[in-house]
């Protein structure tokens, strides 16, 4: 008998094994085996949702510890990946309950695949599969049988997909973003409530312009022809430039 | 992962010794193709999409998960975050932002990904060999791959052809001691860890078979149902044929004439649409509508099976073309037989005689079911020959062939202990994948966090710190000072 690494043994079957029998793994057991779409596109879901929390929680504590993202970019970072986290976990846990639910499910596969496995689309197929000379025998109820098999397939598979393109492209990565930006520079403006306006040294004097406000400014500037970057260190040496 | 025993074949008490295939094992000729082999040729003409989506079923799991929520974090939110109008933010930062998400998905598939794929074969190589409890033991259903590892590590002095039989003779004999266990002995027997193969559990051999037996009656009540609507749909056809005979004999007339000068299947299938906008304008009754539509709807898109030795195996239009002409030949010889029933009773008669021998057999085969679900719930010990004998006895005299009466019953309790243990462990993966792409998180995270800013800097310095590292001397120096003004 080949002796079996220890590491492997104690540090991977060992634990694999007795989280085959953890509690709570009967009813994922019982779920699968049933089919139960809605349970087992679930715990997709719920796989992608603790992994964004998580990773959320993770991300915003670095990104304001991060010494290498500058320093006027750090807090906007993390007041997106805050914001981005949060409206994440919402989105793809709203665009699951209506995307996975059986009846939205039946008739969007009905509509994409209901032609192919109609009567009509059924007699064809056994029609040219009987035409082969190995399976000229095949009968009704075998081909049923598989027929079924591919259909179950089929089916399971583009409920697992459109619920995952639904949550985590759809609502995650397209409808997210577009309320998690502005929310990102007002969740900003919340973290630098407490910020101490930056020490100017004594021999600098602040230019800024009270008077009139960047945007009119910006604007005037293009006015005289002179595109602007919305880079803050460009804009200033445009400026001296310009001066 | 190490091989520990050599054990590919079944319950002998002790592995098979290596190189000598036992005069007992021999493949199982019933004259039946299986079942996979009718699903693969299937799978070789139906549709494209549907085939790959069939094929994505099979690897559905935590590593798609992971692929899929990467394509959205990768290719589309790094879109809406730098083009979002609604962001005050400015572009530069927004760039800086949206360039994290690729960045993150090629991390996060690299890490989790690459971490859940090997466990997965880790688990499937475990199930195999009967390291798990018996609930996603898979010894029974050695797959090719397995047993070619297998056979190859035992005895690799054999050739490519001889390992190829070998796994093909193993196969068979896996399902045959199975089939024999459950017909003859009412036991499935699996091989475990360490020890001789052992007796499968009295709680879980019941409830295999209570699973069966409810699956029976799932299908049967569902054929059943349609069996009713084919009676409805049959007495609204047929009533409607009794009554325009002559119309939908000139119709059908004329589609069969057109088929039989038909060039090919498009000129045909544009025919039949044409016929039908034809029918929908003048307002024609739903079902001769529906009658064309029933023609129309069989010129699917089919593909046509792999070619052999270069040449085309069968001409599927052509099929299509003889399905068409034997349909509409059916369609007029239904029509010929309602010309002369014109009685409404007399009508409804024929068609409950057309489907009571199946509505029969399914009230039959329903009502044994049920009761021996109810037997085996109560505990009564049945076993699988029994209920063979029984289905046997109830089927006599019935010819329609498509109910549970007619199963080969062991047969389909091998199908649903299979499936049973293949979502077992399709539900345990999934688990797993979701604790161990959790662990590996923090890994990912920290990652992300160590290589975005560096990534940054070295391919788009005009976004990060290395260019205000490098101008910042330069703009200080410039920056107007007191005298002049100057910025904060």
């Amino acid at each position: 008998m080949t002796k079996v690494n220890p590491l492997v043994e104690y540090g991977i079957r060992k634990p694999l094994v007795a989280l085959s029998k953890a509690p709570g793994m009967d009813i994922v057991r019982r779920n699968f085996r049933n089919k139960n779409m809605a349970f087992i596109n679930g715990l997709a879901i719920t796989s992608i949702i603790a992994k964004d929390g998580v990773g959320c929680y993770m991300y915003v504590n670095q990104s304001l510890h991060n010494d290498k993202i500058p320093d006027d970019k750090r807090k906007f970072v993390a007041a997106l990946d805050l914001a981005n986290g949060g409206l994440m976990i919402l989105m793809q846990i709203l665009m699951h309950l209506t995307i996975s639910n059986k009846l939205v499910q039946t008739k969007m596969f009905n509509k994409m695949f209901g032609k192919n496995f109609d009567r009509a689309a059924l007699k064809t197929y056994k029609k040219i599969l009987n035409k082969r000379e190995k399976f000229a025998d095949v009968d009704g109820k075998q081909f049923h049988k598989a027929m079924d098999n591919i259909k179950d397939s089929v089916n399971e598979a583009f409920s697992n997909i459109t619920s995952l393109v639904a949550a985590t492209i759809i609502g995650k990565r397209v409808i997210v973003p577009f309320i998690a930006t502005p929310l990102a520079d007002k969740t900003k403006a919340w973290m630098c409530r407490n910020d101490k306006p930056l020490e100017v040294d004594k021999d600098t004097v602040n230019n800024y312009d009270k008077e009139e406000a960047p945007a009119v400014k910006n604007h005037k500037n293009e006015q005289h022809g002179k595109k602007q970057s919305t880079n803050l260190l460009t804009r200033l040496k445009d400026t001296f430039n310009y001066n | 992962m190490k091989v520990e025993k050599i054990g590919y074949n079944t319950y002998y008490g002790k592995p098979q010794q290596v190189g000598k295939i036992s005069s007992k094992i021999q493949p199982q000729f019933t004259g039946q193709i299986p079942q996979k082999d009718i699903i693969k040729e299937l799978k070789n003409i139906i549709p494209y999409s549907m085939k790959v989506i069939s094929r994505l079923s099979e690897s559905m799991g935590e590593v798609q998960n992971i692929i899929i929520n990467s394509l959205g974090t990768g290719l589309v939110a790094p879109l809406f975050i730098k083009y979002n109008p609604l962001s005050d933010t400015d572009e530069d930062t927004r760039t800086y932002s949206a360039w994290r998400q690729p960045i993150s998905a090629i991390l996060a598939v690299g890490t989790q990904a690459g971490m859940v794929a090997p466990f997965n074969s880790i688990i499937t190589d475990m199930a195999y060999s009967g390291k798990y409890p018996e609930e996603y033991n898979q010894t029974n259903f050695r797959d090719e791959k397995y047993l070619t590892k297998m056979i190859k590590k035992a005895e690799p002095y054999l050739t490519k052809d001889q390992v190829a039989k070998k796994v093909h003779e193993t196969i068979a004999a896996q399902h045959k001691d199975l089939l024999n266990n459950i017909r003859y002995k009412n036991r499935i027997m699996i091989l475990t860890d360490n020890g001789p193969a052992k007796q499968l559990s009295a709680k879980l051999y019941n409830n295999t078979l209570l699973d069966t037996i409810k699956e029976l009656i799932k299908t049967d009540t569902k054929k059943q149902e349609s069996c009713e609507t084919k009676e409805t749909r049959r007495l609204i056809r047929s009533e409607f044929l009794s009554k325009n005979n002559e119309t939908v004999k000139a119709t059908l007339e004329e589609i069969k004439h057109e088929l039989d000068n038909a060039t090919n299947l498009n000129s045909m299938k544009s025919y039949l649409t044409l016929k039908l906008k034809q029918l929908k304008k003048s307002n024609c009754d739903s079902n001769i509508i529906e009658m064309v539509k029933e023609l129309k709807d069989r010129i699917k898109k089919i593909n046509d099976p792999p070619k052999e030795n270069g040449k085309p195996v069968i001409n599927t239009k052509e099929i299509i073309m003889e399905e068409l002409r034997e349909k509409t030949n059916k369609m007029l010889k239904h029509t010929e037989k309602y010309s002369s029933i014109t009685d409404e009773n007399l009508i409804k008669a024929e068609v409950e005689k057309s489907v009571a021998e199946r509505k029969e057999a399914f009230k039959v085969s329903l009502e044994t079911l049920e009761d021996l679900k109810k037997r085996i719930t109560n505990g009564e010990q049945i076993s699988v020959s029994k209920i063979e004998q029984l289905l046997k006895e109830k089927a006599q005299g019935i010819s329609f062939k498509d109910s549970a009466l007619h199963v080969d019953f062991a047969e389909e309790m091998i199908e649903k202990y299979k499936n049973n243990i293949k979502n077992n462990l399709k539900g345990y993966k999934q688990f797993t994948g979701l604790i161990i792409s959790l662990a590996v998180l923090p890994i990912t995270c920290c990652l992300l966090n160590w290589v975005y800013p560096r990534f940054m800097d070295a391919v788009f310095p005009n976004l990060s710190n290395k260019k205000h590292d490098n101008e910042s001397k330069q703009l200080v120096d410039k920056a107007p000072k007191q005298t002049t003004g100057g910025v904060a």
